[in-house]
């Protein structure tokens, strides 16, 4: 959340930012587990048996699909343990199937077919089946459920069982990511949970107990379809506050916890731990461009010179992140279609731009969360923008308040760190496309649109990048949003933990508990 | 006789009106709260029938009176609502966690007392020695240190330095009451702590005062012992202002639990808190509003009506 937070999270991807980030597909290499990135040596065999101890970011709430915290990218490592999803996002963007076995359309992405496992259960025995998927998607699409994956269950007009293992879906428009729908709630097959009981799904992991606001405790499901988990519990602690998060973890507490805290991962290496991170966040600025002054594209253009994307990142990611070019992450699939021609630092051409648009004294009001990283962000911003003569007052406020008003569009310019660019097809369509309501800059171009339109509903590949790329670059030159840098996310651990996958190359960061082991 | 009948009604009339004026505050905050505080829970996606569902549940398709009055009805019957984020009942969820907050408050109080009793003595015994000049130094800077940094402190030294403690989490005490107590003390510390040095700065000022009355020179004359002169003369009469000090302190608990309970992952009222705020859940919000103010409420009569007793001056408005 977080970087604000993690709004919701599941529609075709989440927006979630969260200062933490969050959200937007689902994840992982619920399978492979390569080694670490970070500083220990190979893991050695896998070892059964044991407790892992994983700190959350995050209060849980209800333990079901439905709620988009659990599918949040920090939360995927519980939800993972619980429910499978049906498709999975790899590296560099690629969306794979997962519990599904092939999810095909037809020649204009408007009819999809899913092929399902056969002979997979729910951990109650009952049958995974396509009907047991028709029921799930049908439960979130209802008013009832609060799912805000219901938005994407709507772009359905219609899907049935056709047989025991395969669904057939047909669209209201084409949609060529469709199974990235898949990826998080809409994906994570589970029965309704009844009271207050969790969700039944048929993940590797089932629900032990449970510490209302302290924390979950789940034990390795004994009929899982595939390869079993390695530790026989796995217990759950909410930990909310980064810093006793990260001394929790050095103190054995926990053995495992999420970060996105740039001095933390810096310090990992020296404390011995290990990490798992990917370019899971992109930080952001927001432009109203429905008020004046920046519905003026030379005034959004001349904060554009004005920033030095690389100093944002050497003093606020410490040299561990990358600047960001565009709504095209440098991950995805489509990087090398466009948006290459992002402007260089040039505060002279700033202030000729304000000076030529009559602003001259520029001045604005930037609102921004209170953790600390955000908080010297807005501080370097300010800087840059004083040297290209423009006032910057900062306003912190606390996350909840920072959505309300970045939602209701009710800010001038707005910090915004979200895991949405995980997904280029996600990112352009709901941030950039005028009727929708992730729009937050209130943006609208007709060739931009177009070009989002045409790449969504192309199926092939390389006919879509150059869409999403032509998208890209209108995004750019029109700068309804200013692109900083690109932000390691991701998971800290113990030496003792063994099994943490390669998520480097991954824009959403998702890894199964079964996955890993602890060496006591 | 009037007004003496009245003097004695008035604590618990203000009360009542404070709590009152606390409750049509929290029950009226979605009603004041600019936008759709349906939208700002559920999102932009949400559909008509979501936001039509949500606000039903929050009473925002009915006047705030009627709604107030409704929720009044239904907690006089123990029915605060459900939480709109887990769907529990929030007398559930307050039942959960009212008496970890509770243990860690006691804990707490133990704490400063322990600490403000001996060194306010030494300090009030010796005025201007070198204890009094520590502890008073000591207690400006204490009083500065904010409650986080001095909590991430004690987890470094305590958890990750020492590894005697646990950095974070909670045992309650029904499953383990060992484990529970070892949880217990790094919060407790970093709350109680705190208020050591406030508790210490109002002890000492009372001591200096009560050591300047006239029956504490009779008492020195007569031969009187300092240890027990301290003790057993002036001790207890200057312990007043500390029951107000503990008094306030429930509610000052409740604020300063938020961070604590946070930091330290503790399952009390603070983190409930936290987290509603952040999941405008608005039925766990209006009812903790409302239970602490009654809580502040409840204690600030308790202070009130002990003060009375205790010294039958105040009741008869001569202070």
């Amino acid at each position: 959340m977080k970087r604000h937070t993690h709004l919701l999270a599941a529609t075709a991807c989440a927006l979630t930012v969260a200062l933490t980030a969050g959200a937007c597909t689902a994840s992982d290499n619920a399978v492979s587990g390569g080694g670490a990135t970070g500083s220990a040596g190979p893991d050695g065999p896998a070892i059964d048996g044991g407790t892992l101890k994983v700190g959350l970011d995050r209060p849980f709430t209800k333990l079901d699909p439905a709620d988009g915290t659990l599918t949040s990218m920090p939360m995927m490592i519980l939800a993972n343990a619980l429910y499978d999803p049906l498709m999975v996002n790899g590296d560099n963007g690629v969306v794979k199937p997962y519990l599904a076995q092939a999810f095909t359309s037809d020649a204009d992405a408007t009819g999809w077919t899913l092929k399902l496992r056969e002979g997979v259960k729910f951990s109650d025995g009952k049958p995974l089946d396509a009907q047991a998927v028709v029921d799930h998607v049908k439960r979130l699409a209802k008013p009832e459920s609060t799912c805000t994956c219901a938005a994407d269950a709507a772009t359905i007009a219609t899907l049935e069982a056709n047989g025991p293992a395969t669904v057939d879906f047909t669209l209201k428009a084409p949609n060529a990511a469709f199974p990235s729908l898949f990826t998080r709630s809409l994906g994570y097959v589970s029965q309704a949970p009844t009271g207050a009981a969790p969700a039944v799904g048929s993940g590797p992991y089932t629900v032990e107990s449970v510490q209302p606001g302290v924390s979950v405790t789940v034990a390795r499901n004994p009929a899982y379809w595939g390869a079993k988990g390695h530790a026989d519990k796995i217990v759950y602690k909410v930990l909310p506050d980064s810093d006793s998060r990260y001394q929790s973890l050095r103190s054995g507490d926990a053995d495992l916890i999420w970060t996105e805290t740039p001095a933390q991962l810096k310090q990992a290496g020296g404390a011995g731990l290990r990490t798992a991170t990917g370019p899971g966040s992109t930080s952001t600025v927001l432009l109203n461009t429905k008020a004046a002054p920046f519905d003026d594209p030379r005034v959004r253009r001349a904060l554009q010179y004005a920033v030095d994307r690389e100093a944002v990142e050497k003093v606020v990611y410490l040299g561990q992140g990358q600047v960001s070019n565009g709504p095209i992450g440098s991950a995805s699939p489509y990087r090398a279609a466009g948006a290459s021609g992002y402007p260089a630092h040039d505060p002279a051409k700033a202030r000729a731009l304000l000076a030529d648009a009559g602003h001259s004294d520029l001045s604005f009001e930037y609102l921004v969360d209170n953790r600390p990283e955000s908080q010297q962000r807005a501080t370097t911003l300010q800087q840059m923008f004083a040297e290209a003569g423009v006032k910057m007052t900062i306003k912190p406020v606390d996350t909840a308040s920072l959505n309300t008003a970045m939602f209701q569009r009710k800010f001038q310019v707005l910090d915004f760190v979200t895991s949405m660019f995980g997904d280029t097809d996600t990112a352009l369509n709901s941030l950039f496309t005028a009727d929708s309501p992730y729009n937050f800059t209130g943006y609208g171009s007709p060739g931009a649109s177009r070009a989002i339109g045409a790449g969504r509903a192309e199926p092939d590949a390389a006919k879509r990048g150059t869409s999403y790329g032509k998208a890209a670059d209108a995004v750019v030159r029109d700068a309804p949003m200013l692109f900083l840098t690109e932000n390691p996310a991701g998971f800290l651990a113990t030496a003792e933990v063994g099994g943490l996958p390669d998520v480097s190359r991954r824009t959403v960061i998702s890894v199964s508990p079964a996955t890993l082991w602890v060496k006591k | 006789m009037t007004s003496r009948i009245l003097g004695a009604a008035a604590p618990p009339a203000r009360a009542a009106a404070v709590l009152l004026l606390v409750m049509l505050a929290a029950l009226t905050l979605p009603h004041l709260m600019p936008g759709s505080p349906a939208l700002a829970a559920l999102g932009p996606t949400a559909t008509p029938e979501q936001v039509t569902a949500y606000e039903a549940q929050l009473g925002l398709d009915e006047n705030v009176l009627s709604a107030t009055w409704r929720w009044l009805g239904a907690a006089l019957h123990g029915d605060l609502g459900q939480s709109l984020s887990t769907g529990t009942p929030v007398t559930t969820e307050l039942a959960d966690r009212i008496p970890v907050t509770l243990e860690l408050f006691v804990a707490a109080q133990l704490v400063a007392l322990c600490i403000a009793v001996p060194v306010a003595l030494l300090s009030a015994w010796r005025p201007g020695g070198p204890v009094d000049r520590i502890a008073t130094a000591g207690a400006f800077v204490w009083l500065a240190v904010p409650g986080f940094v001095l909590g991430l402190l004690l987890i470094w030294i305590a958890a990750v330095q020492l590894r005697v403690l646990p950095a974070t989490g909670w045992t309650p005490f029904t499953e383990d009451p060992a484990g529970n107590l070892r949880h217990l003390v790094l919060p407790a510390l970093t709350l109680g702590l705190t208020e050591a040095a406030v508790f210490t700065r109002t002890l000492r000022g009372q001591l200096l005062d009560t050591l300047d009355q006239t029956y504490i020179s009779a008492a020195r004359s007569r031969g009187m012992g300092t240890a027990r002169l301290m003790l057993r003369r002036a001790l207890r009469p200057s312990s007043l202002p500390l029951v107000t000090l503990i008094g306030i302190g429930v509610g000052t608990s409740l604020g300063g639990s938020v961070l604590v309970e946070t930091l330290f992952g503790v399952p009390g009222v603070g983190s409930l808190a936290a987290g509603s705020i952040n999941a405008r859940d608005f039925p766990v919000i209006q009812a903790v509003t409302v239970v602490s103010a009654a809580a502040v409420v409840a204690a600030t009569l308790a202070v009130d009506l002990l003060y009375r007793k205790l010294d039958p001056r105040i009741a008869h408005g001569h202070r």
